[in-house]
């Protein structure tokens, strides 16, 4: 089986987010990390290649030169080869449209089952690039996956569609699936992972066909305002739980 | 120009948001006609069809993707409630026609004269908003707002006309919908309630979260929980706010017994007001609480709780 993971670089949660001329959010001071929901698409597809050891995982990803590492995490955990799109303008992207052509390009002559991914990266929180890169392929697409069965030709998945409606579907091959949180527990990199990834391929592209949706223009940043300092209520218990009752505005 | 309008998406399982967002719009954005393209799948199609679609002046059925394409090139833009089926098929469209698309916008502007509108999103577990501005004049835009709070008004549906379409029609048949039910899991949908109330590490054992459970059912709020609540099994996937789990913004939201990791935070900073309540007078979660409780969540729940109850009583 042939299967593509899509592997966002992202901020790392703990990096303060930087906002030049209010225009551009600067790239990160340290490392980039895996999306995490992206964790969950790659072990997705080990536990394929666990079954069927002639699954062949090809990870695409698009991002910064300093991201690499994040490509070669991908490749330490067990992901067989990468394609790497690289970001020469060094900004960061709210374009998931542009993102999906990049992809979609990186992607194009290379033949495949299935198309793994998280459901949104946890710093645009779009959610987008998946099904647009569907749509592109003109293949069809389930998102917000947590459970996933493979057969010969189809997906059978279960996923929340909205408002605790769980829905059960079959999706034919080929196809893209992104997913949640609950669908595995993503294994670590072993040593072995790490050391084998050295070797493994990783094919650069640039993006310079790429130029800016000319729809989009400009972008503000601004940092949301932070709150007035914490007030901490005291007293015995039965005061306490009156001041909540205040707070919440009932009796 | 004058024949352009604007497009709501929606799904039949929505239709209490459904009426919420033609409100929102109709007073958002006056005097421009709305449309809705209604996608309806399993049961809604065979069973409810006729009583939700007669409620539309017009309704059409669409049989085609190219008659999708028509309706879509001749709205001024493309909205709909955030949800995670609403996210999948807008961006799929979107991608179709390639349009431009933002998901889990908590604003927008339009402006009819210059043929712009301004979205706004939160980014980066919340801590960035941005602004965009995109324009309109050649193709329109999707975007799905986050939640629209907007008392309905009954005569809504006057002149609306209704487009509806089967869910598979949209992956031309490569997707079969087997089954859908309202799971048990959870009462109330995270994102729709205004109180939540959240569990950590610091709530020891299961029972305790139970009745956290019977708070959320006094004040009709729902319950949520870290990732470590989740991962030691106190709580459902479904409950989890954070990084890997839901990004909510309830009114009130109460963090007990949790310690407030970067990767929690995540997921509900912009809530409109936060208690924490956690016996680690050092704990991270004050730095983005409004309201502080150090005390031992063991003795302060079971009397919020019988509090409650107690108010419930004597009303």
């Amino acid at each position: 089986m042939q299967i593509i993971v899509c592997v966002k670089p992202v901020f790392n949660t703990k990096e303060n987010i930087i906002i030049k001329n209010s225009n551009c959010i600067l790239p990160p001071q340290n490392d980039y990390m895996i999306n995490p929901f992206d964790e969950y698409a790659i072990e997705e597809a080990l536990k394929i290649k666990d079954k069927n050891a002639d699954t062949n995982i090809l990870s695409v990803s698009y991002g910064e030169e300093k991201a690499e590492s994040v490509v070669r995490f991908a490749l330490a955990l067990g992901v067989d080869r990468a394609v790497f799109t690289i970001n020469t303008k060094q900004y960061f992207s709210i374009d998931s449209l542009r993102t999906a052509k990049i992809l979609y390009d990186a992607i194009k002559n290379e033949s495949f089952d299935c198309i793994l991914m998280g459901k949104e990266s946890s710093d645009l929180q779009n959610g987008a690039v998946g099904p647009i890169l569907a749509a592109m392929l003109n293949i069809p697409i389930v998102t917000n996956v947590h459970h996933c069965i493979f057969t010969d030709d189809r997906v059978e998945v279960e996923r929340y569609s909205s408002n605790c409606i769980l829905q059960k579907l079959y999706v034919d091959l080929p196809c893209i699936i992104t997913v949640t949180k609950g669908i595995n527990i993503p294994r670590l990199a072993t040593l072995k992972g790490i050391m084998s990834a050295r070797n493994k391929p990783v094919l650069k592209l640039s993006e310079a066909n790429f130029t800016d949706d000319y729809q989009i223009s400009p972008v503000k940043y601004s940092y949301k305002k932070s709150r007035l300092d914490c007030q901490f209520i005291s007293g015995d218990e039965k005061q306490i739980v009156s001041q909540i009752k205040d707070i919440l505005g009932i009796k | 120009m004058s024949n352009k309008y604007i497009l709501i998406i929606v799904t039949m399982n929505n239709y209490h948001k459904e009426s919420q967002l033609i409100s929102f719009l109709k007073q958002k954005v006056p005097h421009k006609e709305i449309r809705i393209l209604s996608i309806m799948s399993g049961n809604d199609l065979y069973e409810n069809t006729s009583n939700k679609i007669q409620c539309y002046e017009n309704t059409t059925l669409i049989s085609s993707v190219k008659e999708i394409e028509s309706l879509i090139v001749n709205a001024y833009f493309i909205v709909g409630i955030h949800s995670p089926i609403i996210e999948e098929i807008v961006s799929y469209l979107a991608g179709k026609f390639g349009l431009s698309i933002f998901n889990k916008c908590s604003d927008f502007q339009y402006i009819c004269d210059e043929s712009k509108i301004y979205v706004y999103k939160n980014i980066c577990g919340g801590r960035v908003e941005a602004e965009v501005v995109l324009s309109l004049s050649e193709r329109p835009v999707f975007i799905t707002l986050y939640n629209v709070e907007c008392d309905c008004y009954s005569s809504n549906t006057d002149s609306v006309s209704c487009f509806y379409i089967d869910y598979s029609l949209i992956y031309n048949q490569k997707i079969k919908l087997i089954s859908d039910y309202k799971s048990n899991h959870q009462k109330l949908e995270l994102n729709d309630t205004k109180i939540v109330i959240a569990g950590g590490r610091g709530i020891q054992e299961k029972k305790d979260f139970e009745l956290l459970e019977e708070i959320a059912n006094c004040l009709n709020g729902a319950v949520a929980a870290s990732r470590p609540a989740v991962d030691e099994g106190k709580a459902s996937t479904e409950q989890q706010v954070g990084q890997t789990g839901k990004t909510i913004q309830p009114d009130f939201y109460f963090a007990i017994g949790i310690s407030g990791a970067p990767q929690h935070i995540f997921g509900m900073r912009n809530s409109k007001t936060i208690i924490a309540i956690n016996i680690d007078p050092n704990a991270q979660i004050f730095k983005y609480a409004d309201y502080g409780i150090i005390a031992d969540c063991k003795k302060i729940i079971p009397k919020f709780l019988q509090e409650l109850k107690n108010s419930n009583n004597s009303l």
